[in-house]
């Protein structure tokens, strides 16, 4: 039996191309941790930003889930990120569901903080834990707050009214 | 697009840190608590025994455990395991826990729900202990199908025991049959052999909100008490209550009050009932509605029929959660969480009017870490703050009124 060297070199370059071809979120999960909240907002300032909360112990956000992938494909002037109220222990299930619903190119986040209460005040102060629950996060950094299903509609109009106004 | 660059901390497996302008974010890695100890709990829950016996059951490692306390909660012995069997998804969730109850003659009861698929379909399991906790009995499925969640167990005087849940049957017939039906019913079983046994199981309400704890009393005459989270028509996700009739054949909503919360979502957020020695019910719930939103509180004195205006509780600015309501003798007590960024404190405040008026709120215990739902418990004697916290553990704190 012959044995193949691979030079190590090779391996990096692969690893390179890997990384330059595929988005460096696809099918991870990252830690929503402390200020993870208010950095996304920073990160994505400018632009239209959609952070939907969802959870695999929610079934409206499981019925809801697929028509993201949708809602980003019409809007690709808008973000899009999700962020999942389970903890990493789940991350395996979690991937299984954004793949299922066609999501694995979405940047997705798990609460990765067993302090729940304290991520859920730095998200919106008044959030109990509903879900779904999405922020709208307008070109002027105004966030509004939707608990329940966002219909088209709803998206269509912020995305031609506040959310799309520069600031 | 610019990349996040976060905090790297041992919880997180990293990537390896390669010369690109795209720093890769950091991944999740595991990292959970899976030992079957107190500590790796997400919720606990107690019952007490005469002679100031308190147990606690808990989950942790896919495990159910119950742990007794020879001084009312100040120390605990080594769990007992509810159940040998392979690790389950136990559901708790706080929302979602196993309960235990203690009986007259010194049997326990547990019982819990074990998560079988994705879609959060549960079997209710039931366990005796006849020896004070030392052993448990085989858990027993009380259905065959799949689908309850929530289940609560409480003993009338006579010595029956209601067992209650929400029930997803007639969902998933409506589902195999093509229909859409995204509501849960609620359903009652009773048993005269003190757990063994189990009569009724028979969905009686339908459209309950199907990701909120049911809650469970008896009434003075001996019959349950149910309160919760309704769905009246399209979604309104709006609070009912309703008593079983006395042949176990009814068990007819009445609304609580009309928050008009419209929501197509999981508030995971049930209600908390009592009934007072003068038989007035007493409800507390959470509503975002369009009506009023917060933490309320309302008093029933002719079985539910008529209910006071509700009044709102809580200090709004440290979004309140998890209300808790109990008559315990001539007074009634409320309590319920509030968190101001940085800390979390259980309240309380107590009435000695039948809840028309209430003493000042005041802190009662706090944490700065994750915390289970308070839950107001009485041992027999008087109110009781039940409270497990990451960081100091399970506390039993007496409550006493300030007036």
């Amino acid at each position: 039996m012959t044995r193949f060297v691979v030079p190590r070199s090779l391996i990096l370059l692969a690893v390179l191309a890997v990384m330059l071809t595929a988005p460096a979120w696809a099918g991870e999960l990252r830690p929503f941790v402390r200020g993870s909240h208010a950095a996304l907002v920073k990160e994505y300032a400018g632009r239209p930003l959609v952070i939907h909360f969802w959870s695999l112990t929610c079934a409206p956000c499981l019925v809801e889930l697929p028509q993201w992938r949708d809602v980003q494909r019409r809007h690709p002037e808008m973000d899009l990120v999700l962020v999942a109220t389970d903890s990493p222990d789940e991350s395996a299930k979690l991937e299984r569901t954004l793949a299922r619903a066609g999501l694995s190119g979405v940047e997705s986040w798990v609460f990765a903080d067993s302090f729940a209460e304290r991520l859920r005040f730095e998200v919106d102060k008044s959030w109990r834990g509903e879900l779904p629950m999405t922020q709208l996060v307008g070109r002027d950094g105004k966030i509004e707050a939707v608990t329940g299903s966002v219909t088209a509609e709803t998206l269509k109009t912020w995305l031609g009214g506040r959310g799309g106004v520069k600031p | 697009m610019k990349r996040l660059a976060l905090a790297l901390t041992f919880m997180f497996s990293v990537s390896p840190a390669l010369a690109h302008d795209h720093a890769p974010k950091p991944r999740v890695a595991v990292t959970g608590c899976a030992e079957p100890i107190l500590a790796c709990a997400r919720s606990a829950t107690p019952a007490f025994g005469p002679g100031g016996k308190v147990w606690i059951v808990w989950s942790a490692a896919g495990q159910v455990f119950v742990s007794a306390s020879q001084d009312r909660g100040g120390s605990f012995a080594e769990p007992v395991a509810v159940s040998e069997q392979p690790p389950a998804t136990i559901d708790d969730n706080g929302e979602a826990r196993p309960k235990l109850l203690a009986l007259a003659d010194g049997t326990l009861v547990v019982v819990y729900g074990v998560r079988v698929d994705k879609s959060y379909n549960a079997v209710t399991m039931i366990s005796r202990s006849t020896d004070g906790g030392q052993s448990f009995s085989t858990p027993v499925r009380l259905l065959d199908e799949v689908g309850q969640r929530f289940e609560t167990l409480v003993a009338a005087p006579g010595g029956r025991l209601y067992l209650a849940w929400l029930d997803r049957r007639n969902q998933r017939a409506a589902k195999a049959a093509g229909q859409i039906y995204n509501d849960t019913g609620v359903a009652v079983a009773w048993s005269d052999d003190g757990g063994v046994s189990f009569a009724g199981k028979r969905i009686l309400a339908d459209y309950s909100c199907d990701c909120c704890r049911l809650a469970a009393t008896i009434d003075r005459d001996g019959l349950p008490v149910y309160a919760w989270r309704h769905v009246y028509g399209k979604n309104l996700r709006d609070h009912a209550v309703a008593k079983l009739s006395a042949d176990g054949a009814a068990l007819t909503p009445l609304r609580v009050s009309e928050d008009e919360w419209a929501i197509d979502a999981c508030p995971m957020h049930g209600p908390s009932l009592s009934v007072d020695p003068a038989g007035s019910w007493h409800v507390a719930w959470y509503t975002a509605g369009k009506r009023r939103q917060g933490l309320f509180y309302a008093r029933s004195d002719d079985g539910g029929v008529t209910f006071s205006e509700p009044q709102g509780f809580g200090h709004p600015a440290r979004p309140p959660s998890r209300p808790q309501v109990m008559a315990s003798g001539e007074q009634v007590w409320r309590l319920w969480k509030e968190f101001d960024g940085v800390t979390t404190t259980v309240m309380a405040q107590s009435s000695a009017d039948h809840g028309q008026s209430w003493d000042a709120p005041r802190p009662v215990a706090a944490t700065a870490d994750a915390s289970d739902h308070p839950l107001l418990v009485n041992d027999g004697a008087v109110p009781l703050l039940s409270w497990l916290t990451r960081a100091e553990g399970y506390r039993l704190l007496p409550l006493a009124p300030s007036h």
